[in-house]
């Protein structure tokens, strides 16, 4: 089913082209309304931004590497957890997957560029300043937030309980909200406008699927995110009472409004991975992805479904028990649609031709260690257990393996994946794979212990722990240490390839066995590609 | 490329009125979920109607209900506030007449907001109140002492399976940031 290009004209198109190169210097990057260039930006700003926010995890980290008050206060500790989570979140998956989408969407369906290219531009660099206003809170008196990336009312909506530096969070996250709308936005219309000829709908790559569902996700919930902090904020400063039970107001009501942003959130970070692993799995596997029909349908279940489980994060608020049984079933039935994404990644590696270069391992890495993930969401949706497990580090165990093994590893595969697509060199594949093992060893003496300690009770977001802990969190703390130190090498290999210093250069189709119009371009990919549509057969 | 934009026109003003829909949806399920929980009794809310008293309405003698009275004051709130009935057996439609006991022992006047909720909250929709002081706020002078009625009654209609009822009442300043 996958798109065969008609190739025969295209590289000699590139070349015509060529006077219409990028600018030189710095306003090159900050007035570029070029889909790569777009693209390079977001993606080098989510590796700040995972490098910056992984650093506060290894303050966290040592912190709790011995039980006892070692080298923060309580409440520095805090506003990392919080700081750490919303940067991860907003600043590293996010823009990663719309750096992605920008360099590979246009390639993918034929189109010259993105269809709105100066709001791309402007969607882009809202970040920056978002970003730089968040961050700067950690430099004011009072500190950063500190009430968790949830910002749960009261504690965010009551000038009593948190910093003045809430309103610096709450203007960041509108300004973050604008940008991933406007994102969206570009994406949806860019698909929906741009295709090549015969490059019909079910013909598109699954990535392309997978970004068109994340976009309407995106524009569907961001506004409600929006409209929650903008809640907060009057109710700090205008003398409203969404959130306050005095003036009338429910502080319930906020992790209502939160989670119906919040649940839809988690597969925005999802869904761009499945695509990804769905693009990467047949190339090494030789084999077309099996089921594609049933991927995209299990993709737009997902999205659905996302809608109406957002009630399984407050089992413990006081909700009746008929509410807390339809949200624990439906999400269960989330299983379902997930159930039939793995067992098609399994059936197209059944019987395929496979090597195993790092892309490939990646994906491995992530087909199984995201199910483990899904599987610790499925006991998180058990109603009586939940009560147990919530608010433990049970929690953070499985909402990393969906996101570090999940979200992360699908976005570092994707990058070794391209990257010989994008800068014409191919990167070096021992340290390459020297990178994945460390990664996908340290990552599992971070996260799986956290299982254990989090069912034998130890809470989430609390900077001590009680002895019986200790030897646990001790090997958490090494994992951390170790996977960080993996991320320093993955910088050093991506400027390493960047700069053409491992030796091969990249082919125009770059794998043996890849499919998709984005392989019929030559190696680096011209700046300008597919001015005259391809035609897709 | 130019019937093109005037697609992207109209996509694009689709889009965005999903996201000025979706923004507006968000401030929707304020007045939804309030709604929402009053109409069932979520959260333990109760309508702030009155109930008018019928003097004929006949009493369900052949059951009681044990109802327990609950009075927090916030912490920041320096007051006493207690009911003169901490407990009471009732039968089903059996008006009951309760006074909490209020100081203010600041040096300022406090307007304070009383908050009402009934546990179970099945239960909820079942507590009328003809009379409370829940349903106003309610300004004492620095010093001051004042007697605060609340009259109210279980409606006979109270599932046979609740036996006891459990009605908080939160006092807090009111328009406080806590």
């Amino acid at each position: 089913m996958s798109a065969i290009p008609d190739t025969h004209s295209h590289d000699l198109h590139a070349d015509e082209h060529h006077d219409h190169g990028p600018a030189k210097g710095i306003t090159r990057w900050i007035f570029t309304t070029n889909h790569k260039d777009i693209g390079t930006l977001y993606l080098w700003f989510s590796f700040i931004m995972f490098l910056f926010a992984g650093s506060l995890a290894m303050i966290i980290r040592a912190e709790l590497f011995q039980p006892g008050q070692q080298l923060v206060d309580p409440n520095f500790f805090n506003q990392l957890t919080t700081m750490h989570g919303l940067i991860m979140v907003f600043g590293a998956v996010m823009p990663a997957f719309v750096g992605l989408a920008n360099w590979l969407i246009p390639m993918m369906i034929g189109a010259p560029d993105m269809a709105l290219p100066r709001m791309n531009n402007w969607s882009f660099w809202i970040l920056p300043f978002a970003f730089g206003m968040l961050i700067s809170t950690f430099f004011m008196e009072g500190g950063a937030p500190n009430f968790g990336w949830t910002a749960y009312a009261p504690l965010s909506s009551s000038t009593a309980f948190s910093p003045n530096s809430t309103d610096f969070f709450i203007f960041s996250v509108h300004m973050m909200g604008i940008s991933s709308v406007m994102g969206a936005i570009n994406v949806i219309v860019t698909i929906f406008n741009l295709r090549a000829p015969g490059m019909t709908l079910l013909k598109m790559p699954i990535f392309v699927w997978s970004w068109l569902i994340t976009a309407f996700l995106l524009i569907a919930v961001m506004p409600v995110l929006a409209g929650a902090v903008t809640m907060l904020l009057t109710d700090r400063h205008f003398g409203t009472s969404f959130f306050h039970a005095a003036g009338g107001g429910d502080p319930v009501l906020y992790q209502h409004i939160f989670w119906f942003f919040g649940h839809p959130e988690v597969y925005i970070m999802i869904l761009p991975a499945f695509g990804i692993i769905s693009e990467i799995v047949p190339t090494f596997a030789r084999k077309p992805l099996f089921g594609r029909t049933s991927m995209i349908y299990a993709l737009s279940a997902i999205a659905f479904l996302s809608f109406i489980v957002w009630a399984h994060h407050m089992f413990t608020t006081g909700i009746p028990v008929t509410a807390t049984l339809f949200f624990m079933y439906a999400t269960m039935l989330i299983a379902v649609p997930t159930g039939v994404k793995v067992f098609n990644w399994i059936s197209t590696l059944w019987r395929g031709c496979i090597t195993f270069e790092t892309p490939m391992l990646f994906a491995l890495a992530f087909i199984v260690l995201f199910t483990i993930g899904g599987l610790s969401g499925l006991m998180l949706a058990i109603v009586p257990a939940d009560f147990q497990y919530h608010d433990t580090y049970f929690v953070v165990a499985h909402f990393h393996y969906v996101l570090v093994p999940g979200a992360i590893f699908s976005i570092i595969a994707a990058a070794y994946y391209w990257l010989p697509k994008w800068t014409g060199h191919m990167y070096s594949e021992t340290l390459g794979k020297i990178h994945f093992w460390l990664s996908a060893i340290a990552v599992n003496l971070v996260f799986f212990p956290m299982h254990f300690i989090g069912l034998a009770g130890m809470p989430r977001r609390i900077p001590d722990y009680a002895l019986q802990f200790a030897d646990f969190n001790k090997i958490i703390s090494i994992g951390g240490f170790l996977f960080g130190a993996a991320q320093i090498l993955f910088l050093y290999i991506v400027i390493h390839t960047i700069r053409g210093k491992s030796g091969k250069r990249a082919t125009g189709p770059v794998w043996e066995c890849a499919h998709g119009l984005e392989w019929t371009l030559p190696s680096p990919a011209p700046y300008h590609s597919f001015t005259t549509p391809p035609v897709v057969k | 490329m130019v019937n093109k934009e005037k697609n992207y026109t109209k996509l694009i003003t689709g889009l965005l009125v999903i996201v000025a829909l979706m923004f507006g949806f968000c401030f929707a399920l304020v007045p939804f979920y309030d709604a929402f929980c009053k109409a069932t009794g979520l959260l333990g809310k109760t309508t702030d109607q009155r109930v008018r008293i019928d003097s004929f309405s006949t009493i369900d003698t052949s059951r009681a209900i044990t109802v327990e009275l609950v009075a927090n004051i916030n912490s920041r709130l320096h007051w006493t506030f207690y009911p003169d009935i901490k407990r009471v057996n009732l039968h089903p439609g059996q008006v009951q007449t309760v006074i909490f006991k209020a100081q203010n022992l600041m040096n300022r006047t406090v307007v304070s907001q009383t908050i009402f909720s009934v546990s179970p909250f099945q239960a909820a929709r079942y507590v009328k109140k003809a009379e409370c002081f829940t349903f106003s706020p309610q300004t004492l002078q620095a010093g001051q002492r004042a007697d605060l009625p609340s009259v109210f009654f279980i409606d006979k209609d109270l599932p046979a399976e609740i036996k006891r009822i459990t009605i908080s009442y939160s006092l807090l300043e009111a328009g406080s940031r806590y």
